[in-house]
């Protein structure tokens, strides 16, 4: 199991309640933080405002946002982690309903390492969170020292 | 419609209006003739003053009726200027209210479209969402309280996901619906018989056991968006297919036709047909001929392929008869 930290970015509360569940029956991580909106996922990870006793905090070993987010939008969240130094290497993942190929394009045009459909049926969405879990956090070697 | 400027000219009758005006002058010329002769020859006595009396009277006539013509036809000549200005101003007019009313309505229909699209994104988005957490917690029940489920909760549970799952294919649909006619329409040359053998030997593959006798005629083309008519084909097909399955043997066919005189393409099969007098719920989204139990579907695919075929300026009728197959013929709005 890994020590590291996963970042939940989901503002639907039952959405979070299953990605959790998945993910823990994965038995993948240890820890999960979750944030609701895009400027709570900013604070977050740049250690500011309500998270600014973060500050010094490693990143986490990767960030799951979803697109349709209060206030900043996860695409945007997206490109303000790829401008800044201190974030541009964390791996993030699109976890999102939308199949539009628009959302797709964009995405990766911002930098996103993944794009992964949530499915509707649980059991597809379990085994895809589950797999997510464990090929991000305990495959997936992060960039150290960025 | 009101006539800008001035009072409309009155309208006369062209041969009333001349006979008058030739009248009058013929009045007041015979008057003229016979007054001043009559007046010459109580003025005059001398032959040569009468002659030069009546030959200014014959002057004074001619120019006095010279200058009446010229005033007359002034007068004319003014009022069809007027009358002619008059149209041109308000053709001019037309043209643009018309011009202005065509924009406006091109801005609104531009607009609603935009709003249909940003509808369909938002409905992929947000019904889906909570049709996962009906799923899901459904699910959860059943792995953490199965023991302690009833056989009759359980079956419960699964009406619920059968429910969601069968809600999931409806914003499938929908949004395909949506999408495969968003964008422009780019025309080439598309092989319709490749699409439509590919289509079924897709299905064929999915479904090994199905006995289905095809015929393609080789080589239709027609000139369309590509990835637009492979969606229309691969609807047929697929309707097709699921209606023959209990003929035997099933026939599908595919071939050149003619839809009113016109170049079109049929494809038909010989499977449970429809009673026409229900065709008008034929192309409707949603509007199904067939109960779920006898052939289950959402009632999305023959909307998408007639959005289809509208875009491209065809279009698409069915003949059909219960239990002995349909036939769906369709034009592309051009065909080489």
């Amino acid at each position: 199991m890994s020590d590291r930290t996963l970042l939940l970015v989901e503002d639907d509360p039952q959405d979070e309640l299953l990605t959790l569940r998945a993910l823990k029956s994965a038995g993948v991580c240890n820890h999960i933080d979750v944030v609701r909106d895009g400027q709570q996922a900013l604070d977050y990870l740049f250690c500011q405002g309500e998270f600014s006793s973060r500050s010094g905090a490693v990143l986490p070993a990767v960030v799951l946002l979803d697109i349709g987010l209060p206030k900043i939008s996860g695409l945007d969240v997206l490109a303000r982690l790829r401008e800044h130094p201190s974030t541009r290497h964390v791996p993030v993942v699109i976890l999102t309903s939308s199949d539009e190929p628009i959302d797709l394009v964009r995405s990766y045009r911002n930098g996103a390492n993944s794009f992964v459909r949530k499915p509707v049926q649980f059991a597809e969405f379990a085994r895809t969170v589950a797999r997510l879990g464990v090929y991000w956090m305990a495959t997936n070697e992060p960039c150290r020292g960025a | 419609m009101n006539w800008p400027g001035s009072e409309p000219p009155r309208q006369l009758r062209t041969s009333t209006a001349a006979i008058r005006t030739v009248a009058i002058y013929v009045i007041v010329a015979i008057a003229w003739i016979t007054l001043s002769d009559l007046a010459v020859d109580a003025l005059f006595s001398d032959p040569a003053h009468m002659v030069r009396a009546n030959l200014i009277k014959g002057w004074l006539f001619v120019g006095v009726t010279g200058v009446l013509l010229y005033a007359l036809i002034t007068r004319l000549v003014h009022q069809i200027n007027q009358l002619v200005h008059q149209r041109q101003e308000l053709s001019r007019r037309q043209q643009s209210e018309l011009e202005e009313k065509v924009a406006q309505r091109t801005a609104e229909l531009q607009g609603a479209n935009q709003e249909l699209d940003s509808f369909a994104y938002a409905v992929s988005h947000d019904l889906r969402a909570p049709l996962r957490a009906m799923n899901g917690f459904s699910e959860a029940l059943l792995e953490d309280h199965r023991a302690e489920l009833s056989e009759p909760a359980r079956a419960h549970l699964d009406q619920i996901r059968i429910a969601s799952s069968r809600m999931q294919g409806l914003i499938d649909g929908l949004l395909a619906l949506s999408r495969v006619t968003r964008g422009a329409l780019e025309r080439s040359e598309v092989n319709l018989s490749e699409i439509v053998k590919q289509s079924l030997h897709v299905l064929q593959e999915r479904d090994p056991h199905r006995q289905v006798e095809v015929g393609i005629e080789p080589d239709l083309i027609a000139e369309g968006d590509p990835r637009m008519l492979a969606a229309a084909l691969d609807n047929l097909a697929d309707n097709a297919w699921k209606y023959s399955v209990g003929a035997v043997p099933a026939i599908i066919r595919f071939h050149a036709a003619r839809l009113d005189g016109e170049p079109a393409f049929c494809i038909s099969d010989n499977g449970a047909g429809f009673d026409m007098r229900h065709i008008d719920g034929l192309f409707k989204p949603f509007q199904r001929l067939h109960r779920q139990d006898e052939f289950p579907g959402l009632g999305i695919g023959l909307a998408t392929v007639q959005r289809i075929i509208h875009r491209h300026g065809g279009r698409i009728t069915a003949e059909a008869r219960p239990g002995q197959g349909a036939r769906f013929l369709f034009t592309t709005g051009s065909r080489s």
